[in-house]
């Protein structure tokens, strides 16, 4: 069916079939990117063409941030419910668990605001080639996120202040992804292909791939005492 | 038998006495290195002929900001430590050393800000450097609080450890990211005196300035270990004897 | 004489700080049942967490079938824990909950959801959304595990609660058939209940 191996699949699906008999939770990151979206056109000073000029940063940002925050939810309840711990203690092998969440958790957030991207770059003016870059570098970057985020989050998981304590850790570690991300926006919406960008974006990928699937598994062994 | 080894040297109580001694030992070194790094640098070095006076200040920015990754380095080895062996006293070195490379990022950053206002005219600009140094007090502040936030001692110095390691995969991206985006920028940069060759008289003060910043973080860093082995140990009577006979000598000045 | 399913070595335990409990030494063999009591707060949920490996004892040694507990992973096919909370995810279904668990556990359980929810008589309500349970029936899910699995050693803190006369009657049959097949049992509970075996009793708090 899949290529993953069945923790991971299983994982994933348990996420999904979570979220989806509670549809709005798929829409509060969705919300609060288009919000933080909003604020801008009433911060910045009403220079023509200055919003559309620097609308790929404001997208990516206004990305990052929303998901920066739903990662909070990511092992909260779980944690809460005990059903964290019962996991362990059966012997799943945490790594998978780690992938699995990730990727359930990029299907809910990043993927669906990656999307959206689209249409919000479309009524912002920006050509298809930005538009394009813009979708497949919130898609790659998204993922990264997913990935080093479920390591930050299941070390925070249940901690008083809780998600500001969560997004402090966690956006240091993501202005790499913000440089570059909107930085390939950038270029594309000049005319040129970003190469280094994507290349350096599918580095950070692969990279948080090999490494933060471990590190959430050591966060929640650390976690669970 | 390298963790029996570890074990033995790593005991709190011996760590404890030896790092009286050492304390004491480094006091003299650090007062006589401070000293002739600042006559260096405030009068034996001569003035930069184009920042004029002003450059002095690099004489406590460069060794900041090179101790604020110094001390990064000290936290990973322990970090590493804890993850790995689970040896108590690095737990301790970890919660030491965060509040203190903390400080020195934060003074890295002001300093910064300071020898750069006669060049650029404003108090901070989004240099390279500096906004580099500002990720990694970000990095700080969040171990800090990660410290707090748990309650179980020896549990949070294991989540804190974790995050020390990610932060030092992070942080080399960190940098030359940033690297590359302010290249973009073409903005004015704050740079040591880089010119291939460097003044003698310049540089000297320079490493003796490093050299006693270290040996203040030493200092430091030995006696707030010394209060976080007193606290991890507080039930044992070694402990509890060095605190009726220091209560006792106050008693009796 | 077996050798001990649980053997614990003067250990002592500390939560946040303060001393639970010092220089505990017990075993536990085959066909045996441990019961502790004492009243809230006594310690008996951080003992039992320290036997089942979720917590690191300050010194002494946890060992379950001869095996030193320090890696959860390789010694979990030999206990279940029961602990206060039942982590069941309320959105899904027991069944859901219980498969998913079966399918990420190694080794593989022994019984499947269906025919464990039905034993505990909740064949009508293993397709309901668990927020829709009584907290009668979400324990018994809970406890669904200790039939799921084939495991030596069973880690029980509080099971009667929320359980009705009859549940409580099912459970108690249940660790009386566990401890015939020479499986051991670690009870924390300050409830009166019936065994067929002789019950040896630890009064928390064990220090002063």
């Amino acid at each position: 069916m899949t290529p993953f191996p069945r923790t991971v699949n299983e994982t994933t699906s348990r996420e999904l079939r979570k979220t989806f008999r509670n549809p709005s939770e798929i829409f509060y990151p969705l919300i609060f990117f288009v919000l933080v979206l909003t604020m801008f056109p009433f911060a910045i000073p009403p220079v023509p063409g200055l919003f559309n000029s620097i609308a790929s940063g404001i997208v990516w940002t206004a990305a990052l941030l929303a998901i920066s925050l739903s990662l909070e939810t990511l092992f909260k309840a779980d944690y809460g419910s005990g059903a964290l711990e019962i996991i362990h203690l059966s012997g799943a092998d945490l790594v998978l668990v780690g992938i699995g969440k990730s990727l359930g958790h990029w299907i809910i957030s990043g993927l669906p605001i990656a999307l959206l991207a689209f249409p919000i770059g479309w009524a912002l003016d920006l050509n298809f080639l930005t538009l394009w870059v813009l979708v497949l570098t919130l898609m790659l970057g998204s993922a990264t996120m997913s990935l080093t985020g479920a390591s930050i989050s299941a070390l925070t998981v249940g901690l008083r202040g809780g998600g500001f304590l969560l997004v402090m850790l966690t956006l240091p570690f993501f202005v790499p992804l913000l440089i570059f991300g909107s930085s390939a926006a950038t270029n594309a919406s000049l005319g040129i292909v970003p190469e280094a960008e994507l290349y350096f974006l599918g580095g950070m990928f692969v990279l948080s791939l090999t490494v933060a699937p471990w590190a959430t598994a050591h966060a929640i062994r650390i976690r669970l005492g | 038998m390298m963790t029996n080894l570890l074990h033995k040297y790593a005991s709190l109580k011996n760590f404890y006495f030896l790092s009286l001694k050492l304390s004491r030992w480094l006091v003299l070194p650090f007062v006589f290195t401070l000293v002739y790094g600042l006559i260096g640098a405030l009068w034996i070095a001569p003035q930069d002929y184009q920042q004029g006076e002003s450059f002095r200040i690099m004489y406590v920015h460069v060794p900041s900001a090179w101790l604020s990754m110094f001390v990064y380095m000290n936290m990973f080895g322990a970090a590493i430590l804890t993850l790995i062996w689970r040896v108590k006293l690095s737990e301790i070195v970890l919660r030491a050393c965060a509040p203190l490379g903390a400080i020195f990022t934060f003074l890295a950053l002001i300093t910064g800000s300071i020898w750069g206002k006669p060049m650029w005219g404003t108090w901070w600009v989004w240099d390279a450097r500096l906004t580099s140094e500002l990720l990694l007090l970000f990095i700080y502040f969040g171990i800090i609080a990660l410290f707090h936030a748990i309650e179980d001692r020896r549990i949070a110095a294991k989540a804190c450890a974790l995050m020390t390691v990610v932060g030092a995969v992070n942080i080399p991206i960190i940098h030359y990211s940033v690297q590359w985006w302010s290249t973009l920028h073409q903005g004015p940069t704050v740079s040591k005196i880089g010119a291939p060759s460097i003044h003698l008289d310049m540089l000297i003060p320079l490493i003796v300035m490093s050299v006693a910043f270290t040996l203040y973080f030493i200092i430091m860093c030995l006696a707030r270990i010394r209060i976080g082995i007193r606290e991890y140990d507080k039930n044992s009577t070694w402990v509890k004897n060095l605190v009726t006979s220091t209560l006792q000598k106050e008693h009796n000045q | 004489m077996s050798k001990p399913i649980l053997e614990v070595t003067n250990i002592s335990l500390s939560r946040a700080q303060n001393l639970v409990v010092r220089d505990l030494s017990l075993s536990v063999s085959g066909g045996e049942i441990l019961q502790l009591s004492g009243s809230n707060g006594s310690g008996k949920t951080t003992i039992l967490r320290a036997l089942a490996g979720l917590i690191m004892p300050d010194n002494g040694r946890v060992a379950r079938l001869e095996e030193k507990v320090g890696n959860i992973t390789t010694s979990s096919n030999s206990m279940v824990y029961i602990g206060h909370r039942h982590g069941l995810e309320e959105n899904l279904s027991p069944l859901e909950n219980l498969n998913f668990l079966s399918q990420v556990s190694t080794p593989s359980p022994v019984r499947d959801g269906v025919s464990v929810l039905g034993t505990l008589g909740l064949k009508t309500s293993m397709h309901v959304p668990t927020a829709r349970l009584s907290a009668g029936q979400k324990q018994r899910v809970s406890l669904a595990r200790l039939l799921m699995f084939d495991a030596p050693l069973w880690l029980l803190d509080e099971p009667f609660t929320a359980l009705d006369t009859s549940s409580k009657k099912q459970l108690e049959n249940m660790i009386d058939a566990h401890l015939d097949r020479k499986g051991a049992v670690v009870l924390a509970t300050h409830q009166k209940f019936n065994c067929k075996s002789h019950v040896t009793n630890y009064s928390l708090p064990l220090i002063v």
